[in-house]
């Protein structure tokens, strides 16, 4: 335990206290009181900027309210609706087994594509630092800049179809990456992948970088071949990094619908097929076109309640499993 | 949890936001850049004496969401809405609006349903009339020897003569659902289905499974297979589609006549660019005119006394004359008032010589429940236009989802 006088927390509870005062107190009630001063602030944020939120959410979920004018109590009506009218019922559905695909795409390609380049760069090669910070690059951007970037990208008039239908003459018109509703979906995964892999990458890198030299070097005294060496060492080191990204991935995607949202708009054109548990959740607060009536936060806050719900006990499952191995 | 933690944080900080104006200041929320020159001419005339008026300008896309979270807190004095009761009923149920007491006499009696509650009241001052038609490229028409289309032959005619010099005939955004079912929807229903029988429509005299309607349907589905449209349809956007023919690339697009304004985009990529219009040249032959949307005082707001007067003087000759001016585009305001713009002539002609009546897309007794009317359109459209669906079913489909709440021609067309 560093001394109390010399910490930050400490340094606020004498200002709070006074040296006199602390002089009162034993070791372990300073112990407790440095405790609390470092959790306070995370705590205080958490609690203003999550967790009330999410209490209100509870409450939310209970009354029907277009975001204006007075709440109208309909206890678990919105629940009602959402599962037992067809019209909100196939939405949640759709909505949800699109999310699924998209999260697996977003997945697949983070794990593999990741695991690649985080051994690549666990080389020790010419300019590997500058392979970091151009693969690390991307992850700052805004998730609106990444979509409009990338949507320049794959328009009709971009590049890459420009480079498909008149430099390599693969197809005579230009591909629809976001208006086939058989690739959008794809598209718009991959464009969240290709954002946020550096933190994949730095993440599994830094597990490859803990795999001792021992280690590797014991295996293959014992005359493991290269794949059963990565198999047998190398993997197993990973696997906590596997699963912090998956957790944190799966949250996040189930949750948020940025560049949908952006791109596609409330309705996750084309014909829905874009359409996720974020655009649903939005587009019944705030409705998709002139024409929604239904704007609802209610049905909202049910919407997201029932998505936290679902996932939760996939997280919870996944973060365990990384604690157990950790013991 | 972020989006729904970020609802209930929005739900939260509504109740706790306050926001003081500057006095004699009232605050516009739009989305409608058009409308900014306007709004700063009438402050630094000081035509409305010691008020001016700050225009809050917030994207089209975004605007309802904003506005609803603005509206939480003091702060929006006067907004826009969206024309027609499906949008206006949950800001009258809030106790956000209330029957508006300015003499709408001088307003053009077509207008006013954008303004009208579900109970028939009238809530605002519709602020324009909107036209749509078929838009097309002077310029490329006049460079391939094509005269106006009369008929469906005749621009069926007008589409292969201009494929065939390797120009797009009509170009589509559909990944736009707002466009497919405002736009697209509404001028091939004043094209092809007579006053009569959309009219029964909305009452549910007609059902949309009829030939009349299907006609529509197959109509844009018959360009497609024809390869008069934009083989990229669903992955271009409205912006893409006006680009394409301001560049004349394409020469045709169905738009509203709000594309040739003077702050329209499509000048920007070629100033020298000239519109011209007509209507889809079916059976009817009638372009689609409606009101745009409605000035709306916010009741709760502690200036709603001085936006009531901002909100009268839109309802004056002076402001229709300085919209035009100003906005390039035609009021809502049913008097004599002078237009200088050509276009704009012809566009008050065409609308008050031959456009179709009913509107379907703004028809409470469509919209009023979910899946509603427009929603059904734009769905259906980029189901029809990525070959997922037959104009049958896609009329099936429409029926049937209105059929689900039980609209006013459910026992009629089932």
């Amino acid at each position: 335990m560093p001394p109390l006088l010399f910490s930050p927390a400490g340094a606020i509870i004498l200002a709070a206290g006074g040296a006199k005062g602390m002089a009162k107190l034993n070791y372990k009630q300073k112990a407790n009181l440095q405790r609390i001063a470092l959790l306070a602030p995370g705590v205080l944020l958490y609690g203003v900027f999550n967790f009330i939120p999410l209490l209100a959410l509870l409450v939310l979920c209970l009354v029907d309210w277009p975001g204006i004018g007075p709440m109208k109590f309909v206890g678990f009506d919105n629940f009602a609706q959402l599962f037992g009218n067809p019209y909100f019922r196939d939405q949640l559905v759709k909505a949800f087994a699109q999310n699924l695909i998209f999260f697996v795409i977003i997945i697949a390609s983070m794990l593999i594509l990741g695991t690649i380049f985080a051994l690549l760069l666990s080389f020790r090669t010419w300019g590997r630092n500058t392979y970091r910070s151009i693969f690390f690059l991307p992850y700052p951007l805004a998730g609106a800049a990444v979509a409009f970037l990338l949507e320049l990208i794959v328009r009709t008039r971009g590049p890459l179809n420009v480079l498909l239908t008149k430099g390599l003459h693969v197809v005579d018109q230009p591909i629809g990456f976001l208006g086939d509703p058989n690739l959008a979906l794809a598209t718009l995964a991959t464009f969240y992948s290709w954002h946020r892999m550096s933190f994949a990458i730095i993440l599994i890198l830094s597990a490859v970088v803990a795999v001792r030299m021992h280690l590797l070097e014991a295996a293959m005294l014992d005359g493991a071949n290269r794949w059963q060496t990565l198999k047998a060492v190398v993997f197993p080191v990973l696997a906590p990094a596997f699963i912090l990204i998956t957790v944190i991935v799966m949250v996040d995607v189930f949750n948020n619908a940025d560049y949908t949202l952006i791109l596609m708009g409330p309705e996750g054109a084309p014909a829905r097929a874009t359409d996720i548990m974020g655009t649903f959740l939005f587009r019944s607060a705030f409705g998709g076109s002139a024409t929604s009536v239904n704007v609802n936060f209610g049905m909202s806050a049910a919407i997201g309640l029932v998505t936290a719900l679902v996932i939760l006990p996939a997280a919870l499952f996944l973060a365990l499993r990384n604690m157990r191995r950790e013991k | 949890m972020r989006l729904s933690t970020m609802l209930a944080t929005t739900a939260l900080c509504g109740a706790l936001m306050t926001t003081t104006g500057i006095a004699g200041e009232i605050t516009l929320y739009t989305w409608r850049q058009q409308e900014l020159p306007l709004w700063q001419y009438i402050n630094d005339n000081k035509l409305l004496g010691d008020t001016t008026v700050k225009a809050v300008q917030i994207n089209s896309d975004d605007y309802d969401a904003k506005l609803r979270i603005a509206l939480q807190s003091p702060g929006v004095d006067l907004f826009q809405g969206r024309a027609g009761a499906a949008w206006l009923s949950s800001f009258i149920d809030s106790g956000i609006l209330k029957p508006t007491t300015t003499d709408l006499a001088a307003m053009a009696p077509g207008t006013l349903d954008a303004a009208r509650g579900p109970d028939g009241q009238l809530y605002g001052v519709p602020f324009a009339v909107q036209m749509e038609s078929i838009l097309y490229n002077t310029k490329v028409f006049a460079d391939n020897g094509i005269e106006v289309p009369k008929t469906l032959d005749e621009l069926k005619a007008a589409s292969e003569k201009l494929k065939a010099a390797g120009i797009t005939p009509i170009n589509f955004g559909a990944r736009s659902g707002w466009w497919l079912n405002q736009v697209v929807g509404e001028a091939m229903t004043a094209g092809l289905v007579s006053d009569d029988v959309a009219a029964k429509l909305i009452t549910g005299e007609a059902c949309f499974t009829g030939p009349e309607f299907v006609s529509t349907l197959q109509a844009v589905k018959d360009w497609q297979d024809a390869g008069f449209i934009n083989a990229s349809a669903m992955a271009d956007d409205y912006g893409a589609m006006r680009t394409s023919v301001a560049m004349g690339e394409s020469a045709m697009m169905i738009d509203g006549i709000w594309s040739t304004g003077p702050t329209s985009p499509m000048y920007e990529i070629d100033p020298e660019l000239k519109l011209g219009f007509f209507p889809v040249p079916g059976p009817n032959g009638k372009v689609y005119a409606f009101g745009d949307g409605t000035y709306l005082v916010n009741s709760t707001s502690p200036n709603a006394a001085e936006a009531q007067k901002v909100l009268d003087f839109t309802a004056t000759k002076e402001f229709a004359e300085l919209f035009v001016k100003e906005v390039g585009e035609l009021p809502a305001f049913g008097g004599e008032y002078a237009v200088d713009n050509p276009l704009l002539k012809d566009v008050a002609a065409a609308i008050a010589t031959n456009s179709a009546a009913p509107t379907p897309f703004f028809a409470y007794a469509l919209n009023k429940g979910e899946p509603s009317y427009g929603t059904l359109v734009a769905d259906g459209y980029q189901a029809l236009l990525s070959g997922q669906l037959t104009p049958a079913d896609f009329a099936k489909k429409i029926q049937d989802g209105l059929n689900s709440w039980n609209y006013v021609g459910a026992a009629n067309c089932k």
